[in-house]
């Protein structure tokens, strides 16, 4: 496992700088062009959150060697923002409290593999994406 | 110390030795322990490993007590094939399992030659510099694999049956846990093959045919599961694309049966095709499918559906600007 | 930062080829800039073409497709072309059906869409 790129999230254009990232690592990983995409609207969907909620963050993109030489690219989204107080009813679709239609949490999830969240009132929240590349 | 309880040690390390090797995941590591083990747990200072090519080659894997320099100058020296060992491996220069060549009785050329021969008559016990000694690695059909070339022992004199004995053994792991590892390997590419075949299916099963300009068919036959019905998708889409086709007809005739997730992906498609610009029809809903879709809730309203193919290819043409008339 | 996407007129369309990755700020411009466009020229019809952009998140979409519905309430008929395949897939996975906007394979598409919107 390394750390491939960290980007800081402190302006809305950092939420372009972000999926950027993504795009250029699964295209160095060979992700098939409908994968990249996904990996990059997550990423988009994800950094925004970043910055609509919590205005400041990180996120860490890192490419995992799975059993069987199975390559994943994972995304780490983390803020020391003010933290969900419901994930059950964030997670569900049309929930939100800013612009966007709610579906930055469940769409993303839609979109990758494994999909973790972690989130403490007042302390902050972390998502974790992993998207594993397909063979063939 | 007697000898039956060095054999015994060296029986004991041996085995331990061989059962780590069960963990190890490379061939070219497997000769090399050997090697090392050969070198540390019996009377010979040297060792090399060598393992039969498909193409009837020896080629040298594993090396013990043997420098970087001698590594390489045996490495820099022609392969020996089977065949030109076949002279060597022969009944009258068996031990027990192995075969040890006095060097006045073969031509066989090694490391050792370059050294002055120490004046010895033939028939005494002692080791010569330019003896060859093998033991043999055997798969469970009794063919040799591979061959354990071992030299200079420390106590200067030609191998015995009690001092062969226990490398035999050692010799018969090593070669078990080459064919496991060999059996794995082949089982990979096994894998890899239908995998790929799979995929092959999955892309000739899944047709997308341009009937018409800007219309295109997809006959969905069969069971559609979740891996085809992504993959289906993509294919479609990137047709649509690349046809520049403004209807699509998706012909469910041959789907016997329809689940919720088909039915989302069928949806799914239909959304997409249309961000992209292209209408879709669907054709061939029958009684089963018609009913499952309504109980599932799935909302088709928006989407055009016609009874078979043929209604469904004069609708798209008419979506078209085309129209099908009899010839008087 | 300071982009704006150009809006070309053509008789009485309004073309918008977005030609590059678009910040959320410049994407709540491009919304404010073809309405505001729409009214000075009295447009029927808008192109917003989107050959070129591998991906539409939420944002974007959630801002086309409004586009789509504020240009509807100024008599304007907004047609979206040229979405890649791939963007068109992610954005029905993500949840998104923009189906408040007329869609186009290609601008030369588009404009005959809007030409038959017109005669109908």
């Amino acid at each position: 496992m390394s750390v491939l790129r960290e980007i800081a999230i402190t302006t809305e254009h950092d939420i372009v700088l972000c999926r950027r990232a993504c795009r250029e690592v699964a295209k160095e990983y060979h992700f098939n062009l409908v994968d990249q995409t996904r990996i990059t609207t997550a990423a988009s969907e994800l950094a925004r959150n970043i910055f609509e909620y919590a205005k400041t963050g990180t996120v860490t993109i890192v490419i995992l060697d799975g059993p069987n030489g199975d390559v994943g690219l994972k995304a780490v989204f983390q803020d020391n923002g003010p933290g969900i107080e419901d994930i059950d009813s964030a997670m569900r679709e049309g929930w939100t409290s800013h612009k966007g239609m709610g579906l930055g949490l469940p769409g993303s999830r839609k979109l990758v593999d494994d999909f973790d969240i972690q989130s403490t009132l007042g302390e902050g929240t972390t998502v974790t994406i992993t998207k594993w590349r397909k063979q063939g | 110390m007697s000898e039956t309880t060095l054999n015994r040690r060296q029986l004991s390390d041996l085995i331990s030795i061989s059962a780590g090797m069960l963990r190890l995941k490379s061939i070219e590591g497997v000769c090399q322990t050997t090697a090392e083990a050969m070198v540390k747990h019996s009377v010979f200072a040297r060792c090399v490993v060598s393992l039969l090519e498909p193409d009837d080659t020896f080629v040298r894997l594993g090396f013990g007590g043997l420098n970087a320099k001698e590594i390489s100058a045996l490495r820099d020296m022609p392969k020996s094939t089977l065949e030109s060992m076949q002279d060597q491996l022969v009944k009258k220069f068996l031990i027990g399992r192995s075969y040890y060549m006095p060097h006045d009785q073969t031509d066989m050329q090694g490391l050792e030659s370059s050294k002055k021969a120490k004046g010895r008559s033939k028939t005494d016990n002692q080791w010569h510099p330019d003896d060859f000694l093998f033991i043999p690695l055997y798969n469970p059909d009794n063919q040799i694999i591979g061959l354990i070339s071992v030299d200079d022992p420390a106590d200067g004199l030609r191998p015995t049956e009690e001092i062969l004995l226990p490398l035999e053994l050692f010799a018969t792991q090593t070669a078990a846990v080459l064919e496991n590892l060999r059996n794995v390997e082949r089982q990979q590419e096994m894998y890899e093959q239908l995998r790929n075949q799979q995929m092959v299916v999955l892309e000739l099963s899944t047709p997308v045919i341009q009937v018409w300009e800007k219309v295109l068919v997809l006959p969905l036959i069969g069971s559609v599961d979740s891996a085809r019905a992504q993959q289906i998708m993509e294919n479609v889409l990137v047709k649509i694309s690349e046809t520049s086709a403004s209807v699509i007809i998706v012909d469910i005739t041959g789907v016997p049966v329809i689940d919720t997730l088909v039915a989302s992906h069928l949806i799914k498609t239909v959304s997409a095709a249309r961000l992209l610009g292209t209408k879709t029809i669907i054709t061939g809903i029958n009684p089963e499918v018609a009913q499952t879709l309504v109980h599932l809730g799935v909302e088709l309203s928006e989407i055009a559906t016609r009874s078979n193919l043929a209604r469904g290819i004069a609708a798209a043409l008419e979506m078209t600007g085309k129209q099908i008339v009899d010839v008087d | 930062m300071d982009y704006r996407v150009p809006i070309l007129k053509i008789r009485d369309v309004l073309i918008v080829p977005i030609q590059i990755d678009l910040d959320d700020n410049t994407a709540a411009r491009l919304q404010h800039d073809i309405l505001t466009r729409i009214e000075q020229t009295g447009a029927s019809g808008v192109i917003i073409d989107i050959s070129v952009l591998d991906m539409v998140d939420s944002y974007l979409g959630r801002m086309l497709g409004d586009t789509a519905v504020m240009a509807t309430l100024m008599d304007a008929s907004v047609v979206l072309t040229g979405m890649q395949p791939q963007v068109a897939l992610t954005l029905v996975e993500l949840g998104l059906k923009l189906d408040t906007i007329h869609t186009a394979l290609d601008m030369e598409s588009g404009i005959e869409l809007l030409d038959a919107m017109k005669k109908a």
